[in-house]
């Protein structure tokens, strides 16, 4: 017998303080009950309620005996005690691969995650039906399809639902996770007191892993291998040795592996050319899988546009690289699709999100040749950058993004971002500083760094609340030298020091400040596109919404200025960050092609288990029994009282309506054969 | 004086056709409803005698003497007024339940009611330990109101000494009479030494034993802390369904006792439990015990 609710020590716990209120009951003595009586003649009979020993008596034995048992059966019932040995059946832990590879489909057009969904059903089928079973997928963090459960129904309807990714499987991973369940199971069956008989990790997926996963998965095969040699004594105390021992692991291969029918796109690399700020390099490379040569046609498409084509012959199990320069001002999603088709759609198609090209417009107001020389020289450096040179006086363009003023900036200016080089005024005292002190923690000066840099300080900068200082002079009393000046409409860097009249223009510094300066006050400059696939993404993004290609929505975890979420499926995931959207394609990753190769126990057909014994659920016939005793409570402790009150005096019950019986009625005839009216 | 005591008219117009039977050799004042062996002036004819002298000459029968030549004197039954006394217990017992106490006033209003109605004397004594002040009345159903506000006036207390108010009562009504005994008995060897007293003093005697059903079967279970209305003695005792049973065969033992008293000293006797309706009791119960007719 087994007691499934409640542990015999609780049972028996309980029916001991039980048994012991029900006699504390029946032995309570109520206080005396005061009674005026017209006679004490009749209650000379009744016992004395004083003494003590009395008091302690059982007056109803029997009746206390039934609701003994009444209690017992009851909290027995509780117990929900089973009669048989408890046998649960074994844990069974089923890893689904359901990534990429499973979106393969044969020659008839038979995907793999049918042939998945067959074999997992199959193996359903198969296995008693008490054995608890926990469904895993290989391809999201070994996350649970469903926990330990028999629920056949919920396992199928599962195992219906199963979509496939387009993740490529960590299936090691996935079979120690299931490994850890299954332990964990059969601790938690020791401690039940319970039967716990070997568990059963089974994979059923294609087996396709790259070195590294079948590197671990050997080992995982060997750890196997060793905890099962384990003798059950030389395992460590607290645990039972059951929950050590190692579960039995199958292998269900689908697919043929052997000729994987499949070229994909395995990278697209975008990169600026350096010479024009709209001229980009792609480069592509696809994989053939199968084993025999194959000749695509390699597509380049900008929003649907093809712009580049050819067919390329790619070797068994090679990759192949194309490259091109193309131009693009208005950027997008740059698509590459491989032609025919063939059994794995998925990764056909790749995509990338090509930059728009935003070249920013520069004015240099000066009136000095050398220094507009020294401009000129660190502008054009930059592609993106367009410089138009104005003379003080003249208005600069109202297109430009940023002015350069070789001076202090003129009252009444309007300009958004403003750059400005005050000199010391003339006939001022020479007072020269060394350049010192970075702000490492600003955006412009992030990056720079000098030596022995001295300007001829003007002395006209006081930092304001808005103001941050970027670099200061040297020494006891640094006094602020560039200063980083941030308003609601306007960004403005501000130099304290000529850099003609000093030898910062030599400097690697000065070009970097200027570069820097400009991005901080326009944009900063896209020089290459990212590749993403499946798997594990992290964003640089304060993210508040991820919506997958599917129309789901996914968790996410963020620390506000990056994020991270696990793409399972390929295509356009949506993601609304600060307000707004933006579209981030996500491709399939270069799959694995190392084929698991199964050992011959791991191929085997599942063993024959015992049938399960069917244990008998007692609680039904424990309450039965339990009303019975109740009902016999009752019968001793009322029913007896009643009878027996109602047996002594019959006479008593008639009410007075007649009080002669015939003898006496007899003789009051007698005696009234005398009487006259 | 407290408030005169009432009865149902509709049960009063039934007692009218009853009767309270009584002894046939008991002789009362000559005047009543009661038909007595006692020969001599009244209405039914009985008898022819030889005729004597001293005889009254207005009863000779002159036809009888035409047709024989013999004087023969016509006899006839006179109807004799009895003496009915209600002895009436008012002892504390009586009031332990006031229900009790009020059906015995209305018993004794019922018998009084119905001796009047027949012509007869009626008395009425309270007694506890001792016999009270008693009210004696005839003049037929006229002065029934007099009863009912003596009734209505009598206050129940004290203990009961059936023996010593019986003294009381014979020294106070020797002549032979119906005594109707109304009480609840407790005092047994009171209550045996006054019947043997009253068979003694040649009374026609009717008990009316009367008493509650608590008293003769008690619902209260446990431990229970007994006091004595009457002398006020304290008992705990342990009451149990075991219990319950030997109280109720003492009390029956008991009733029993008493009525084997009663009918062996030629009495008649009947029993009331005050769960049944007083006028249920008159008219269907001492029917059946003889007392009425």
């Amino acid at each position: 017998m087994n007691w499934t609710a409640l542990t015999f020590a609780e049972v028996a716990g309980l029916s001991a303080a039980a048994v012991a209120v029900a006699l504390w009951l029946y032995l309570r003595q109520p206080r005396a009950a005061r009674l005026r009586v017209s006679t004490l003649r009749f209650w000379e009979s009744a016992p004395s309620g004083s003494s003590s020993a009395r008091r302690r008596q059982l007056r109803e034995p029997w009746a206390f005996a039934a609701q003994v048992l009444f209690l017992l059966l009851l909290i027995a019932a509780l117990g929900n005690p089973r009669w048989g040995v408890l046998s649960q059946g074994r844990s069974v832990a089923i890893v689904i691969d359901a990534g990429a590879w499973s979106q393969m489909k044969d020659a008839n057009g038979v995907s793999w995650l049918d042939d998945i969904r067959a074999q997992a059903n199959d193996l359903l089928r198969r296995l008693p039906s008490d054995d608890r079973i926990l469904l895993l997928r290989a391809d999201l963090y070994g996350a649970p399809m469903l926990p330990f459960t028999t629920d056949r129904a919920a396992l199928r309807a599962a195992l219906a639902n199963l979509q496939s990714s387009s993740a490529v499987a960590d299936v090691p991973r996935s079979l120690a996770q299931a490994r850890a369940s299954l332990d964990g199971a059969a601790g938690a069956q020791t401690s039940a007191n319970t039967n716990s008989p070997r568990g059963l990790l089974v994979y059923i997926g294609p087996g396709l892993m790259d070195e590294k996963q079948s590197a671990e998965l050997n080992a995982f095969r060997q750890s196997l291998v060793a905890d099962a040699q384990v003798p059950p004594s030389s395992t460590s105390a607290g645990a039972s040795a059951d929950s050590s021992l190692s579960p039995e692991f199958l292998l269900r291969l689908v697919g043929d592996t052997s000729r994987l029918q499949n070229i994909g796109v395995t990278q697209i690399a975008l990169k600026r050319t350096g010479t024009e700020p709209d001229e980009w390099a792609v480069m592509t490379q696809l994989k053939n899988y199968n084993d025999v040569p194959a000749q695509v046609t390699l597509s380049l498409a900008v929003g649907g546009s093809v712009f580049w084509q050819d067919q390329l012959a790619i070797a068994p199990g090679q990759t192949q690289n194309a490259s091109d320069d193309f131009t693009s001002r208005s950027g997008g999603l740059l698509q590459a699709t491989i032609t025919p088709g063939d059994g794995l759609m998925a990764d056909n198609r790749a995509t990338i999100v090509l930059p728009t090209s935003m070249p920013v417009s520069v004015a240099v107001v000066t009136s000095r040749a050398d220094f507009a020389a020294k401009m000129r020289a660190v502008l054009s450096a930059n592609p993106y950058v367009k410089t138009d040179f104005v003379r003080p006086g003249a208005n600069p363009p109202s297109t430009a993004d940023v002015v350069i003023y070789d001076g202090s900036v003129p009252p009444g200016s309007s300009e958004p971002a403003t750059i400005s080089f005050v000199p010391a005024p003339a006939g001022a005292p020479e007072h020269r500083v060394r350049l010192a002190n970075w702000n490492s923690d600003h955006p412009v000066t992030r990056w720079i760094q000098s030596r022995d840099v001295a300007v001829r300080a003007a002395d006209s900068l006081k930092a304001g609340p808005d103001d941050v200082v970027l670099a200061s002079s040297s020494g006891q009393s640094p006094e602020p030298l560039i200063l980083a000046r941030q308003t609601k409409t306007q960004r403005s860097v501000i130099a304290d020091f000529d850099p003609l009249d000093s030898n910062f223009t030599e400097e690697p510094a000065f070009p970097l400040l200027m570069a820097a300066s400009i991005e901080w006050m326009t944009h900063p400059v896209v020089e290459r596109g990212d590749f993403l696939t499946t798997g594990s993404l992290d964003l640089p993004l304060d993210l508040s919404r991820v919506v997958a290609p599917s129309g789901r929505d996914l968790l996410f975890a963020g620390d506000g200025s990056d994020v991270h979420f696990f793409a399972g499926e390929s295509g356009l995931y949506r993601i609304t960050s600060a307000g707004q959207s933006l579209d981030v394609p996500v491709n399939v990753p270069p799959l694995p092609t190392i084929p698991m190769i199964p050992t011959a126990a791991e191929a085997a057909p599942l063993a024959p288990q015992p049938v399960p014994i069917v244990q008998r659920e007692l609680w039904r016939w424990l309450v039965m029994l339990a009303l019975i005793a109740l009902w016999l409570e009752w019968r001793f402790f009322y029913f007896r009282r009643e009878k027996s009150a109602n047996a002594t005096v019959p006479a008593a019950r008639s009410g007075g309506r007649l009080q002669l019986d015939l003898g006496e009625r007899r003789e009051a005839e007698h005696s009234a054969s005398g009487l006259k009216r | 004086m407290g408030k005169p005591l009432s009865l149902d008219p509709e049960f009063l117009k039934t007692l009218e056709e009853l009767t309270l039977l009584s002894r046939d050799d008991l002789s009362g004042v000559v005047g009543a409803d009661h038909r007595s062996r006692m020969l001599g002036p009244g209405l039914e004819f009985s008898d022819y005698r030889r005729y004597s002298s001293g005889d009254d000459p207005r009863s000779l029968d002159w036809s009888a003497y035409l047709r024989l030549g013999k004087l023969f004197l016509k006899t006839y039954r006179t109807e004799e007024r009895i003496p009915i006394r209600l002895l009436l217990d008012c002892s504390a017992s009586m009031h332990f339940d006031p229900a009790k106490f009020s059906y015995a006033l209305h018993l004794a209003a019922a018998f009084s009611y119905l001796a009047l109605l027949h012509l007869d004397t009626v008395a009425v004594a309270p007694f506890a330990a001792h016999v009270s002040k008693p009210l004696v009345v005839s003049g037929g159903r006229d002065v029934f109101w007099m009863v009912a506000e003596f009734l209505g006036g009598v206050k129940p207390g004290d203990h009961t000494d059936l023996y010593f108010s019986t003294k009381e009562f014979l020294a106070r009504f020797p002549s032979k009479g119906t005594v109707l005994l109304i009480s609840d008995f407790f005092d047994e060897e009171g209550s045996q030494r006054a019947v043997e007293m009253l068979r003694m003093a040649g009374h026609d005697l009717v008990v009316l034993q009367l008493h509650t059903a608590e008293e003769q079967r008690p619902t209260a279970f446990g431990e229970l802390l007994l006091e004595d209305v009457e002398t006020g003695q304290t008992r705990t005792v342990e009451f149990s369904p075991e219990s319950a049973a030997a109280y109720e065969r003492n009390f029956s033992e008991f009733s029993s006792r008493l009525q084997r008293l009663t009918l062996r000293n030629g009495g008649r006797y009947a029993r009331a439990v005050t769960s049944l309706p007083y006028q249920e009791f008159v008219l269907r119960g001492l029917h059946r015990s003889r007392v009425l007719a």
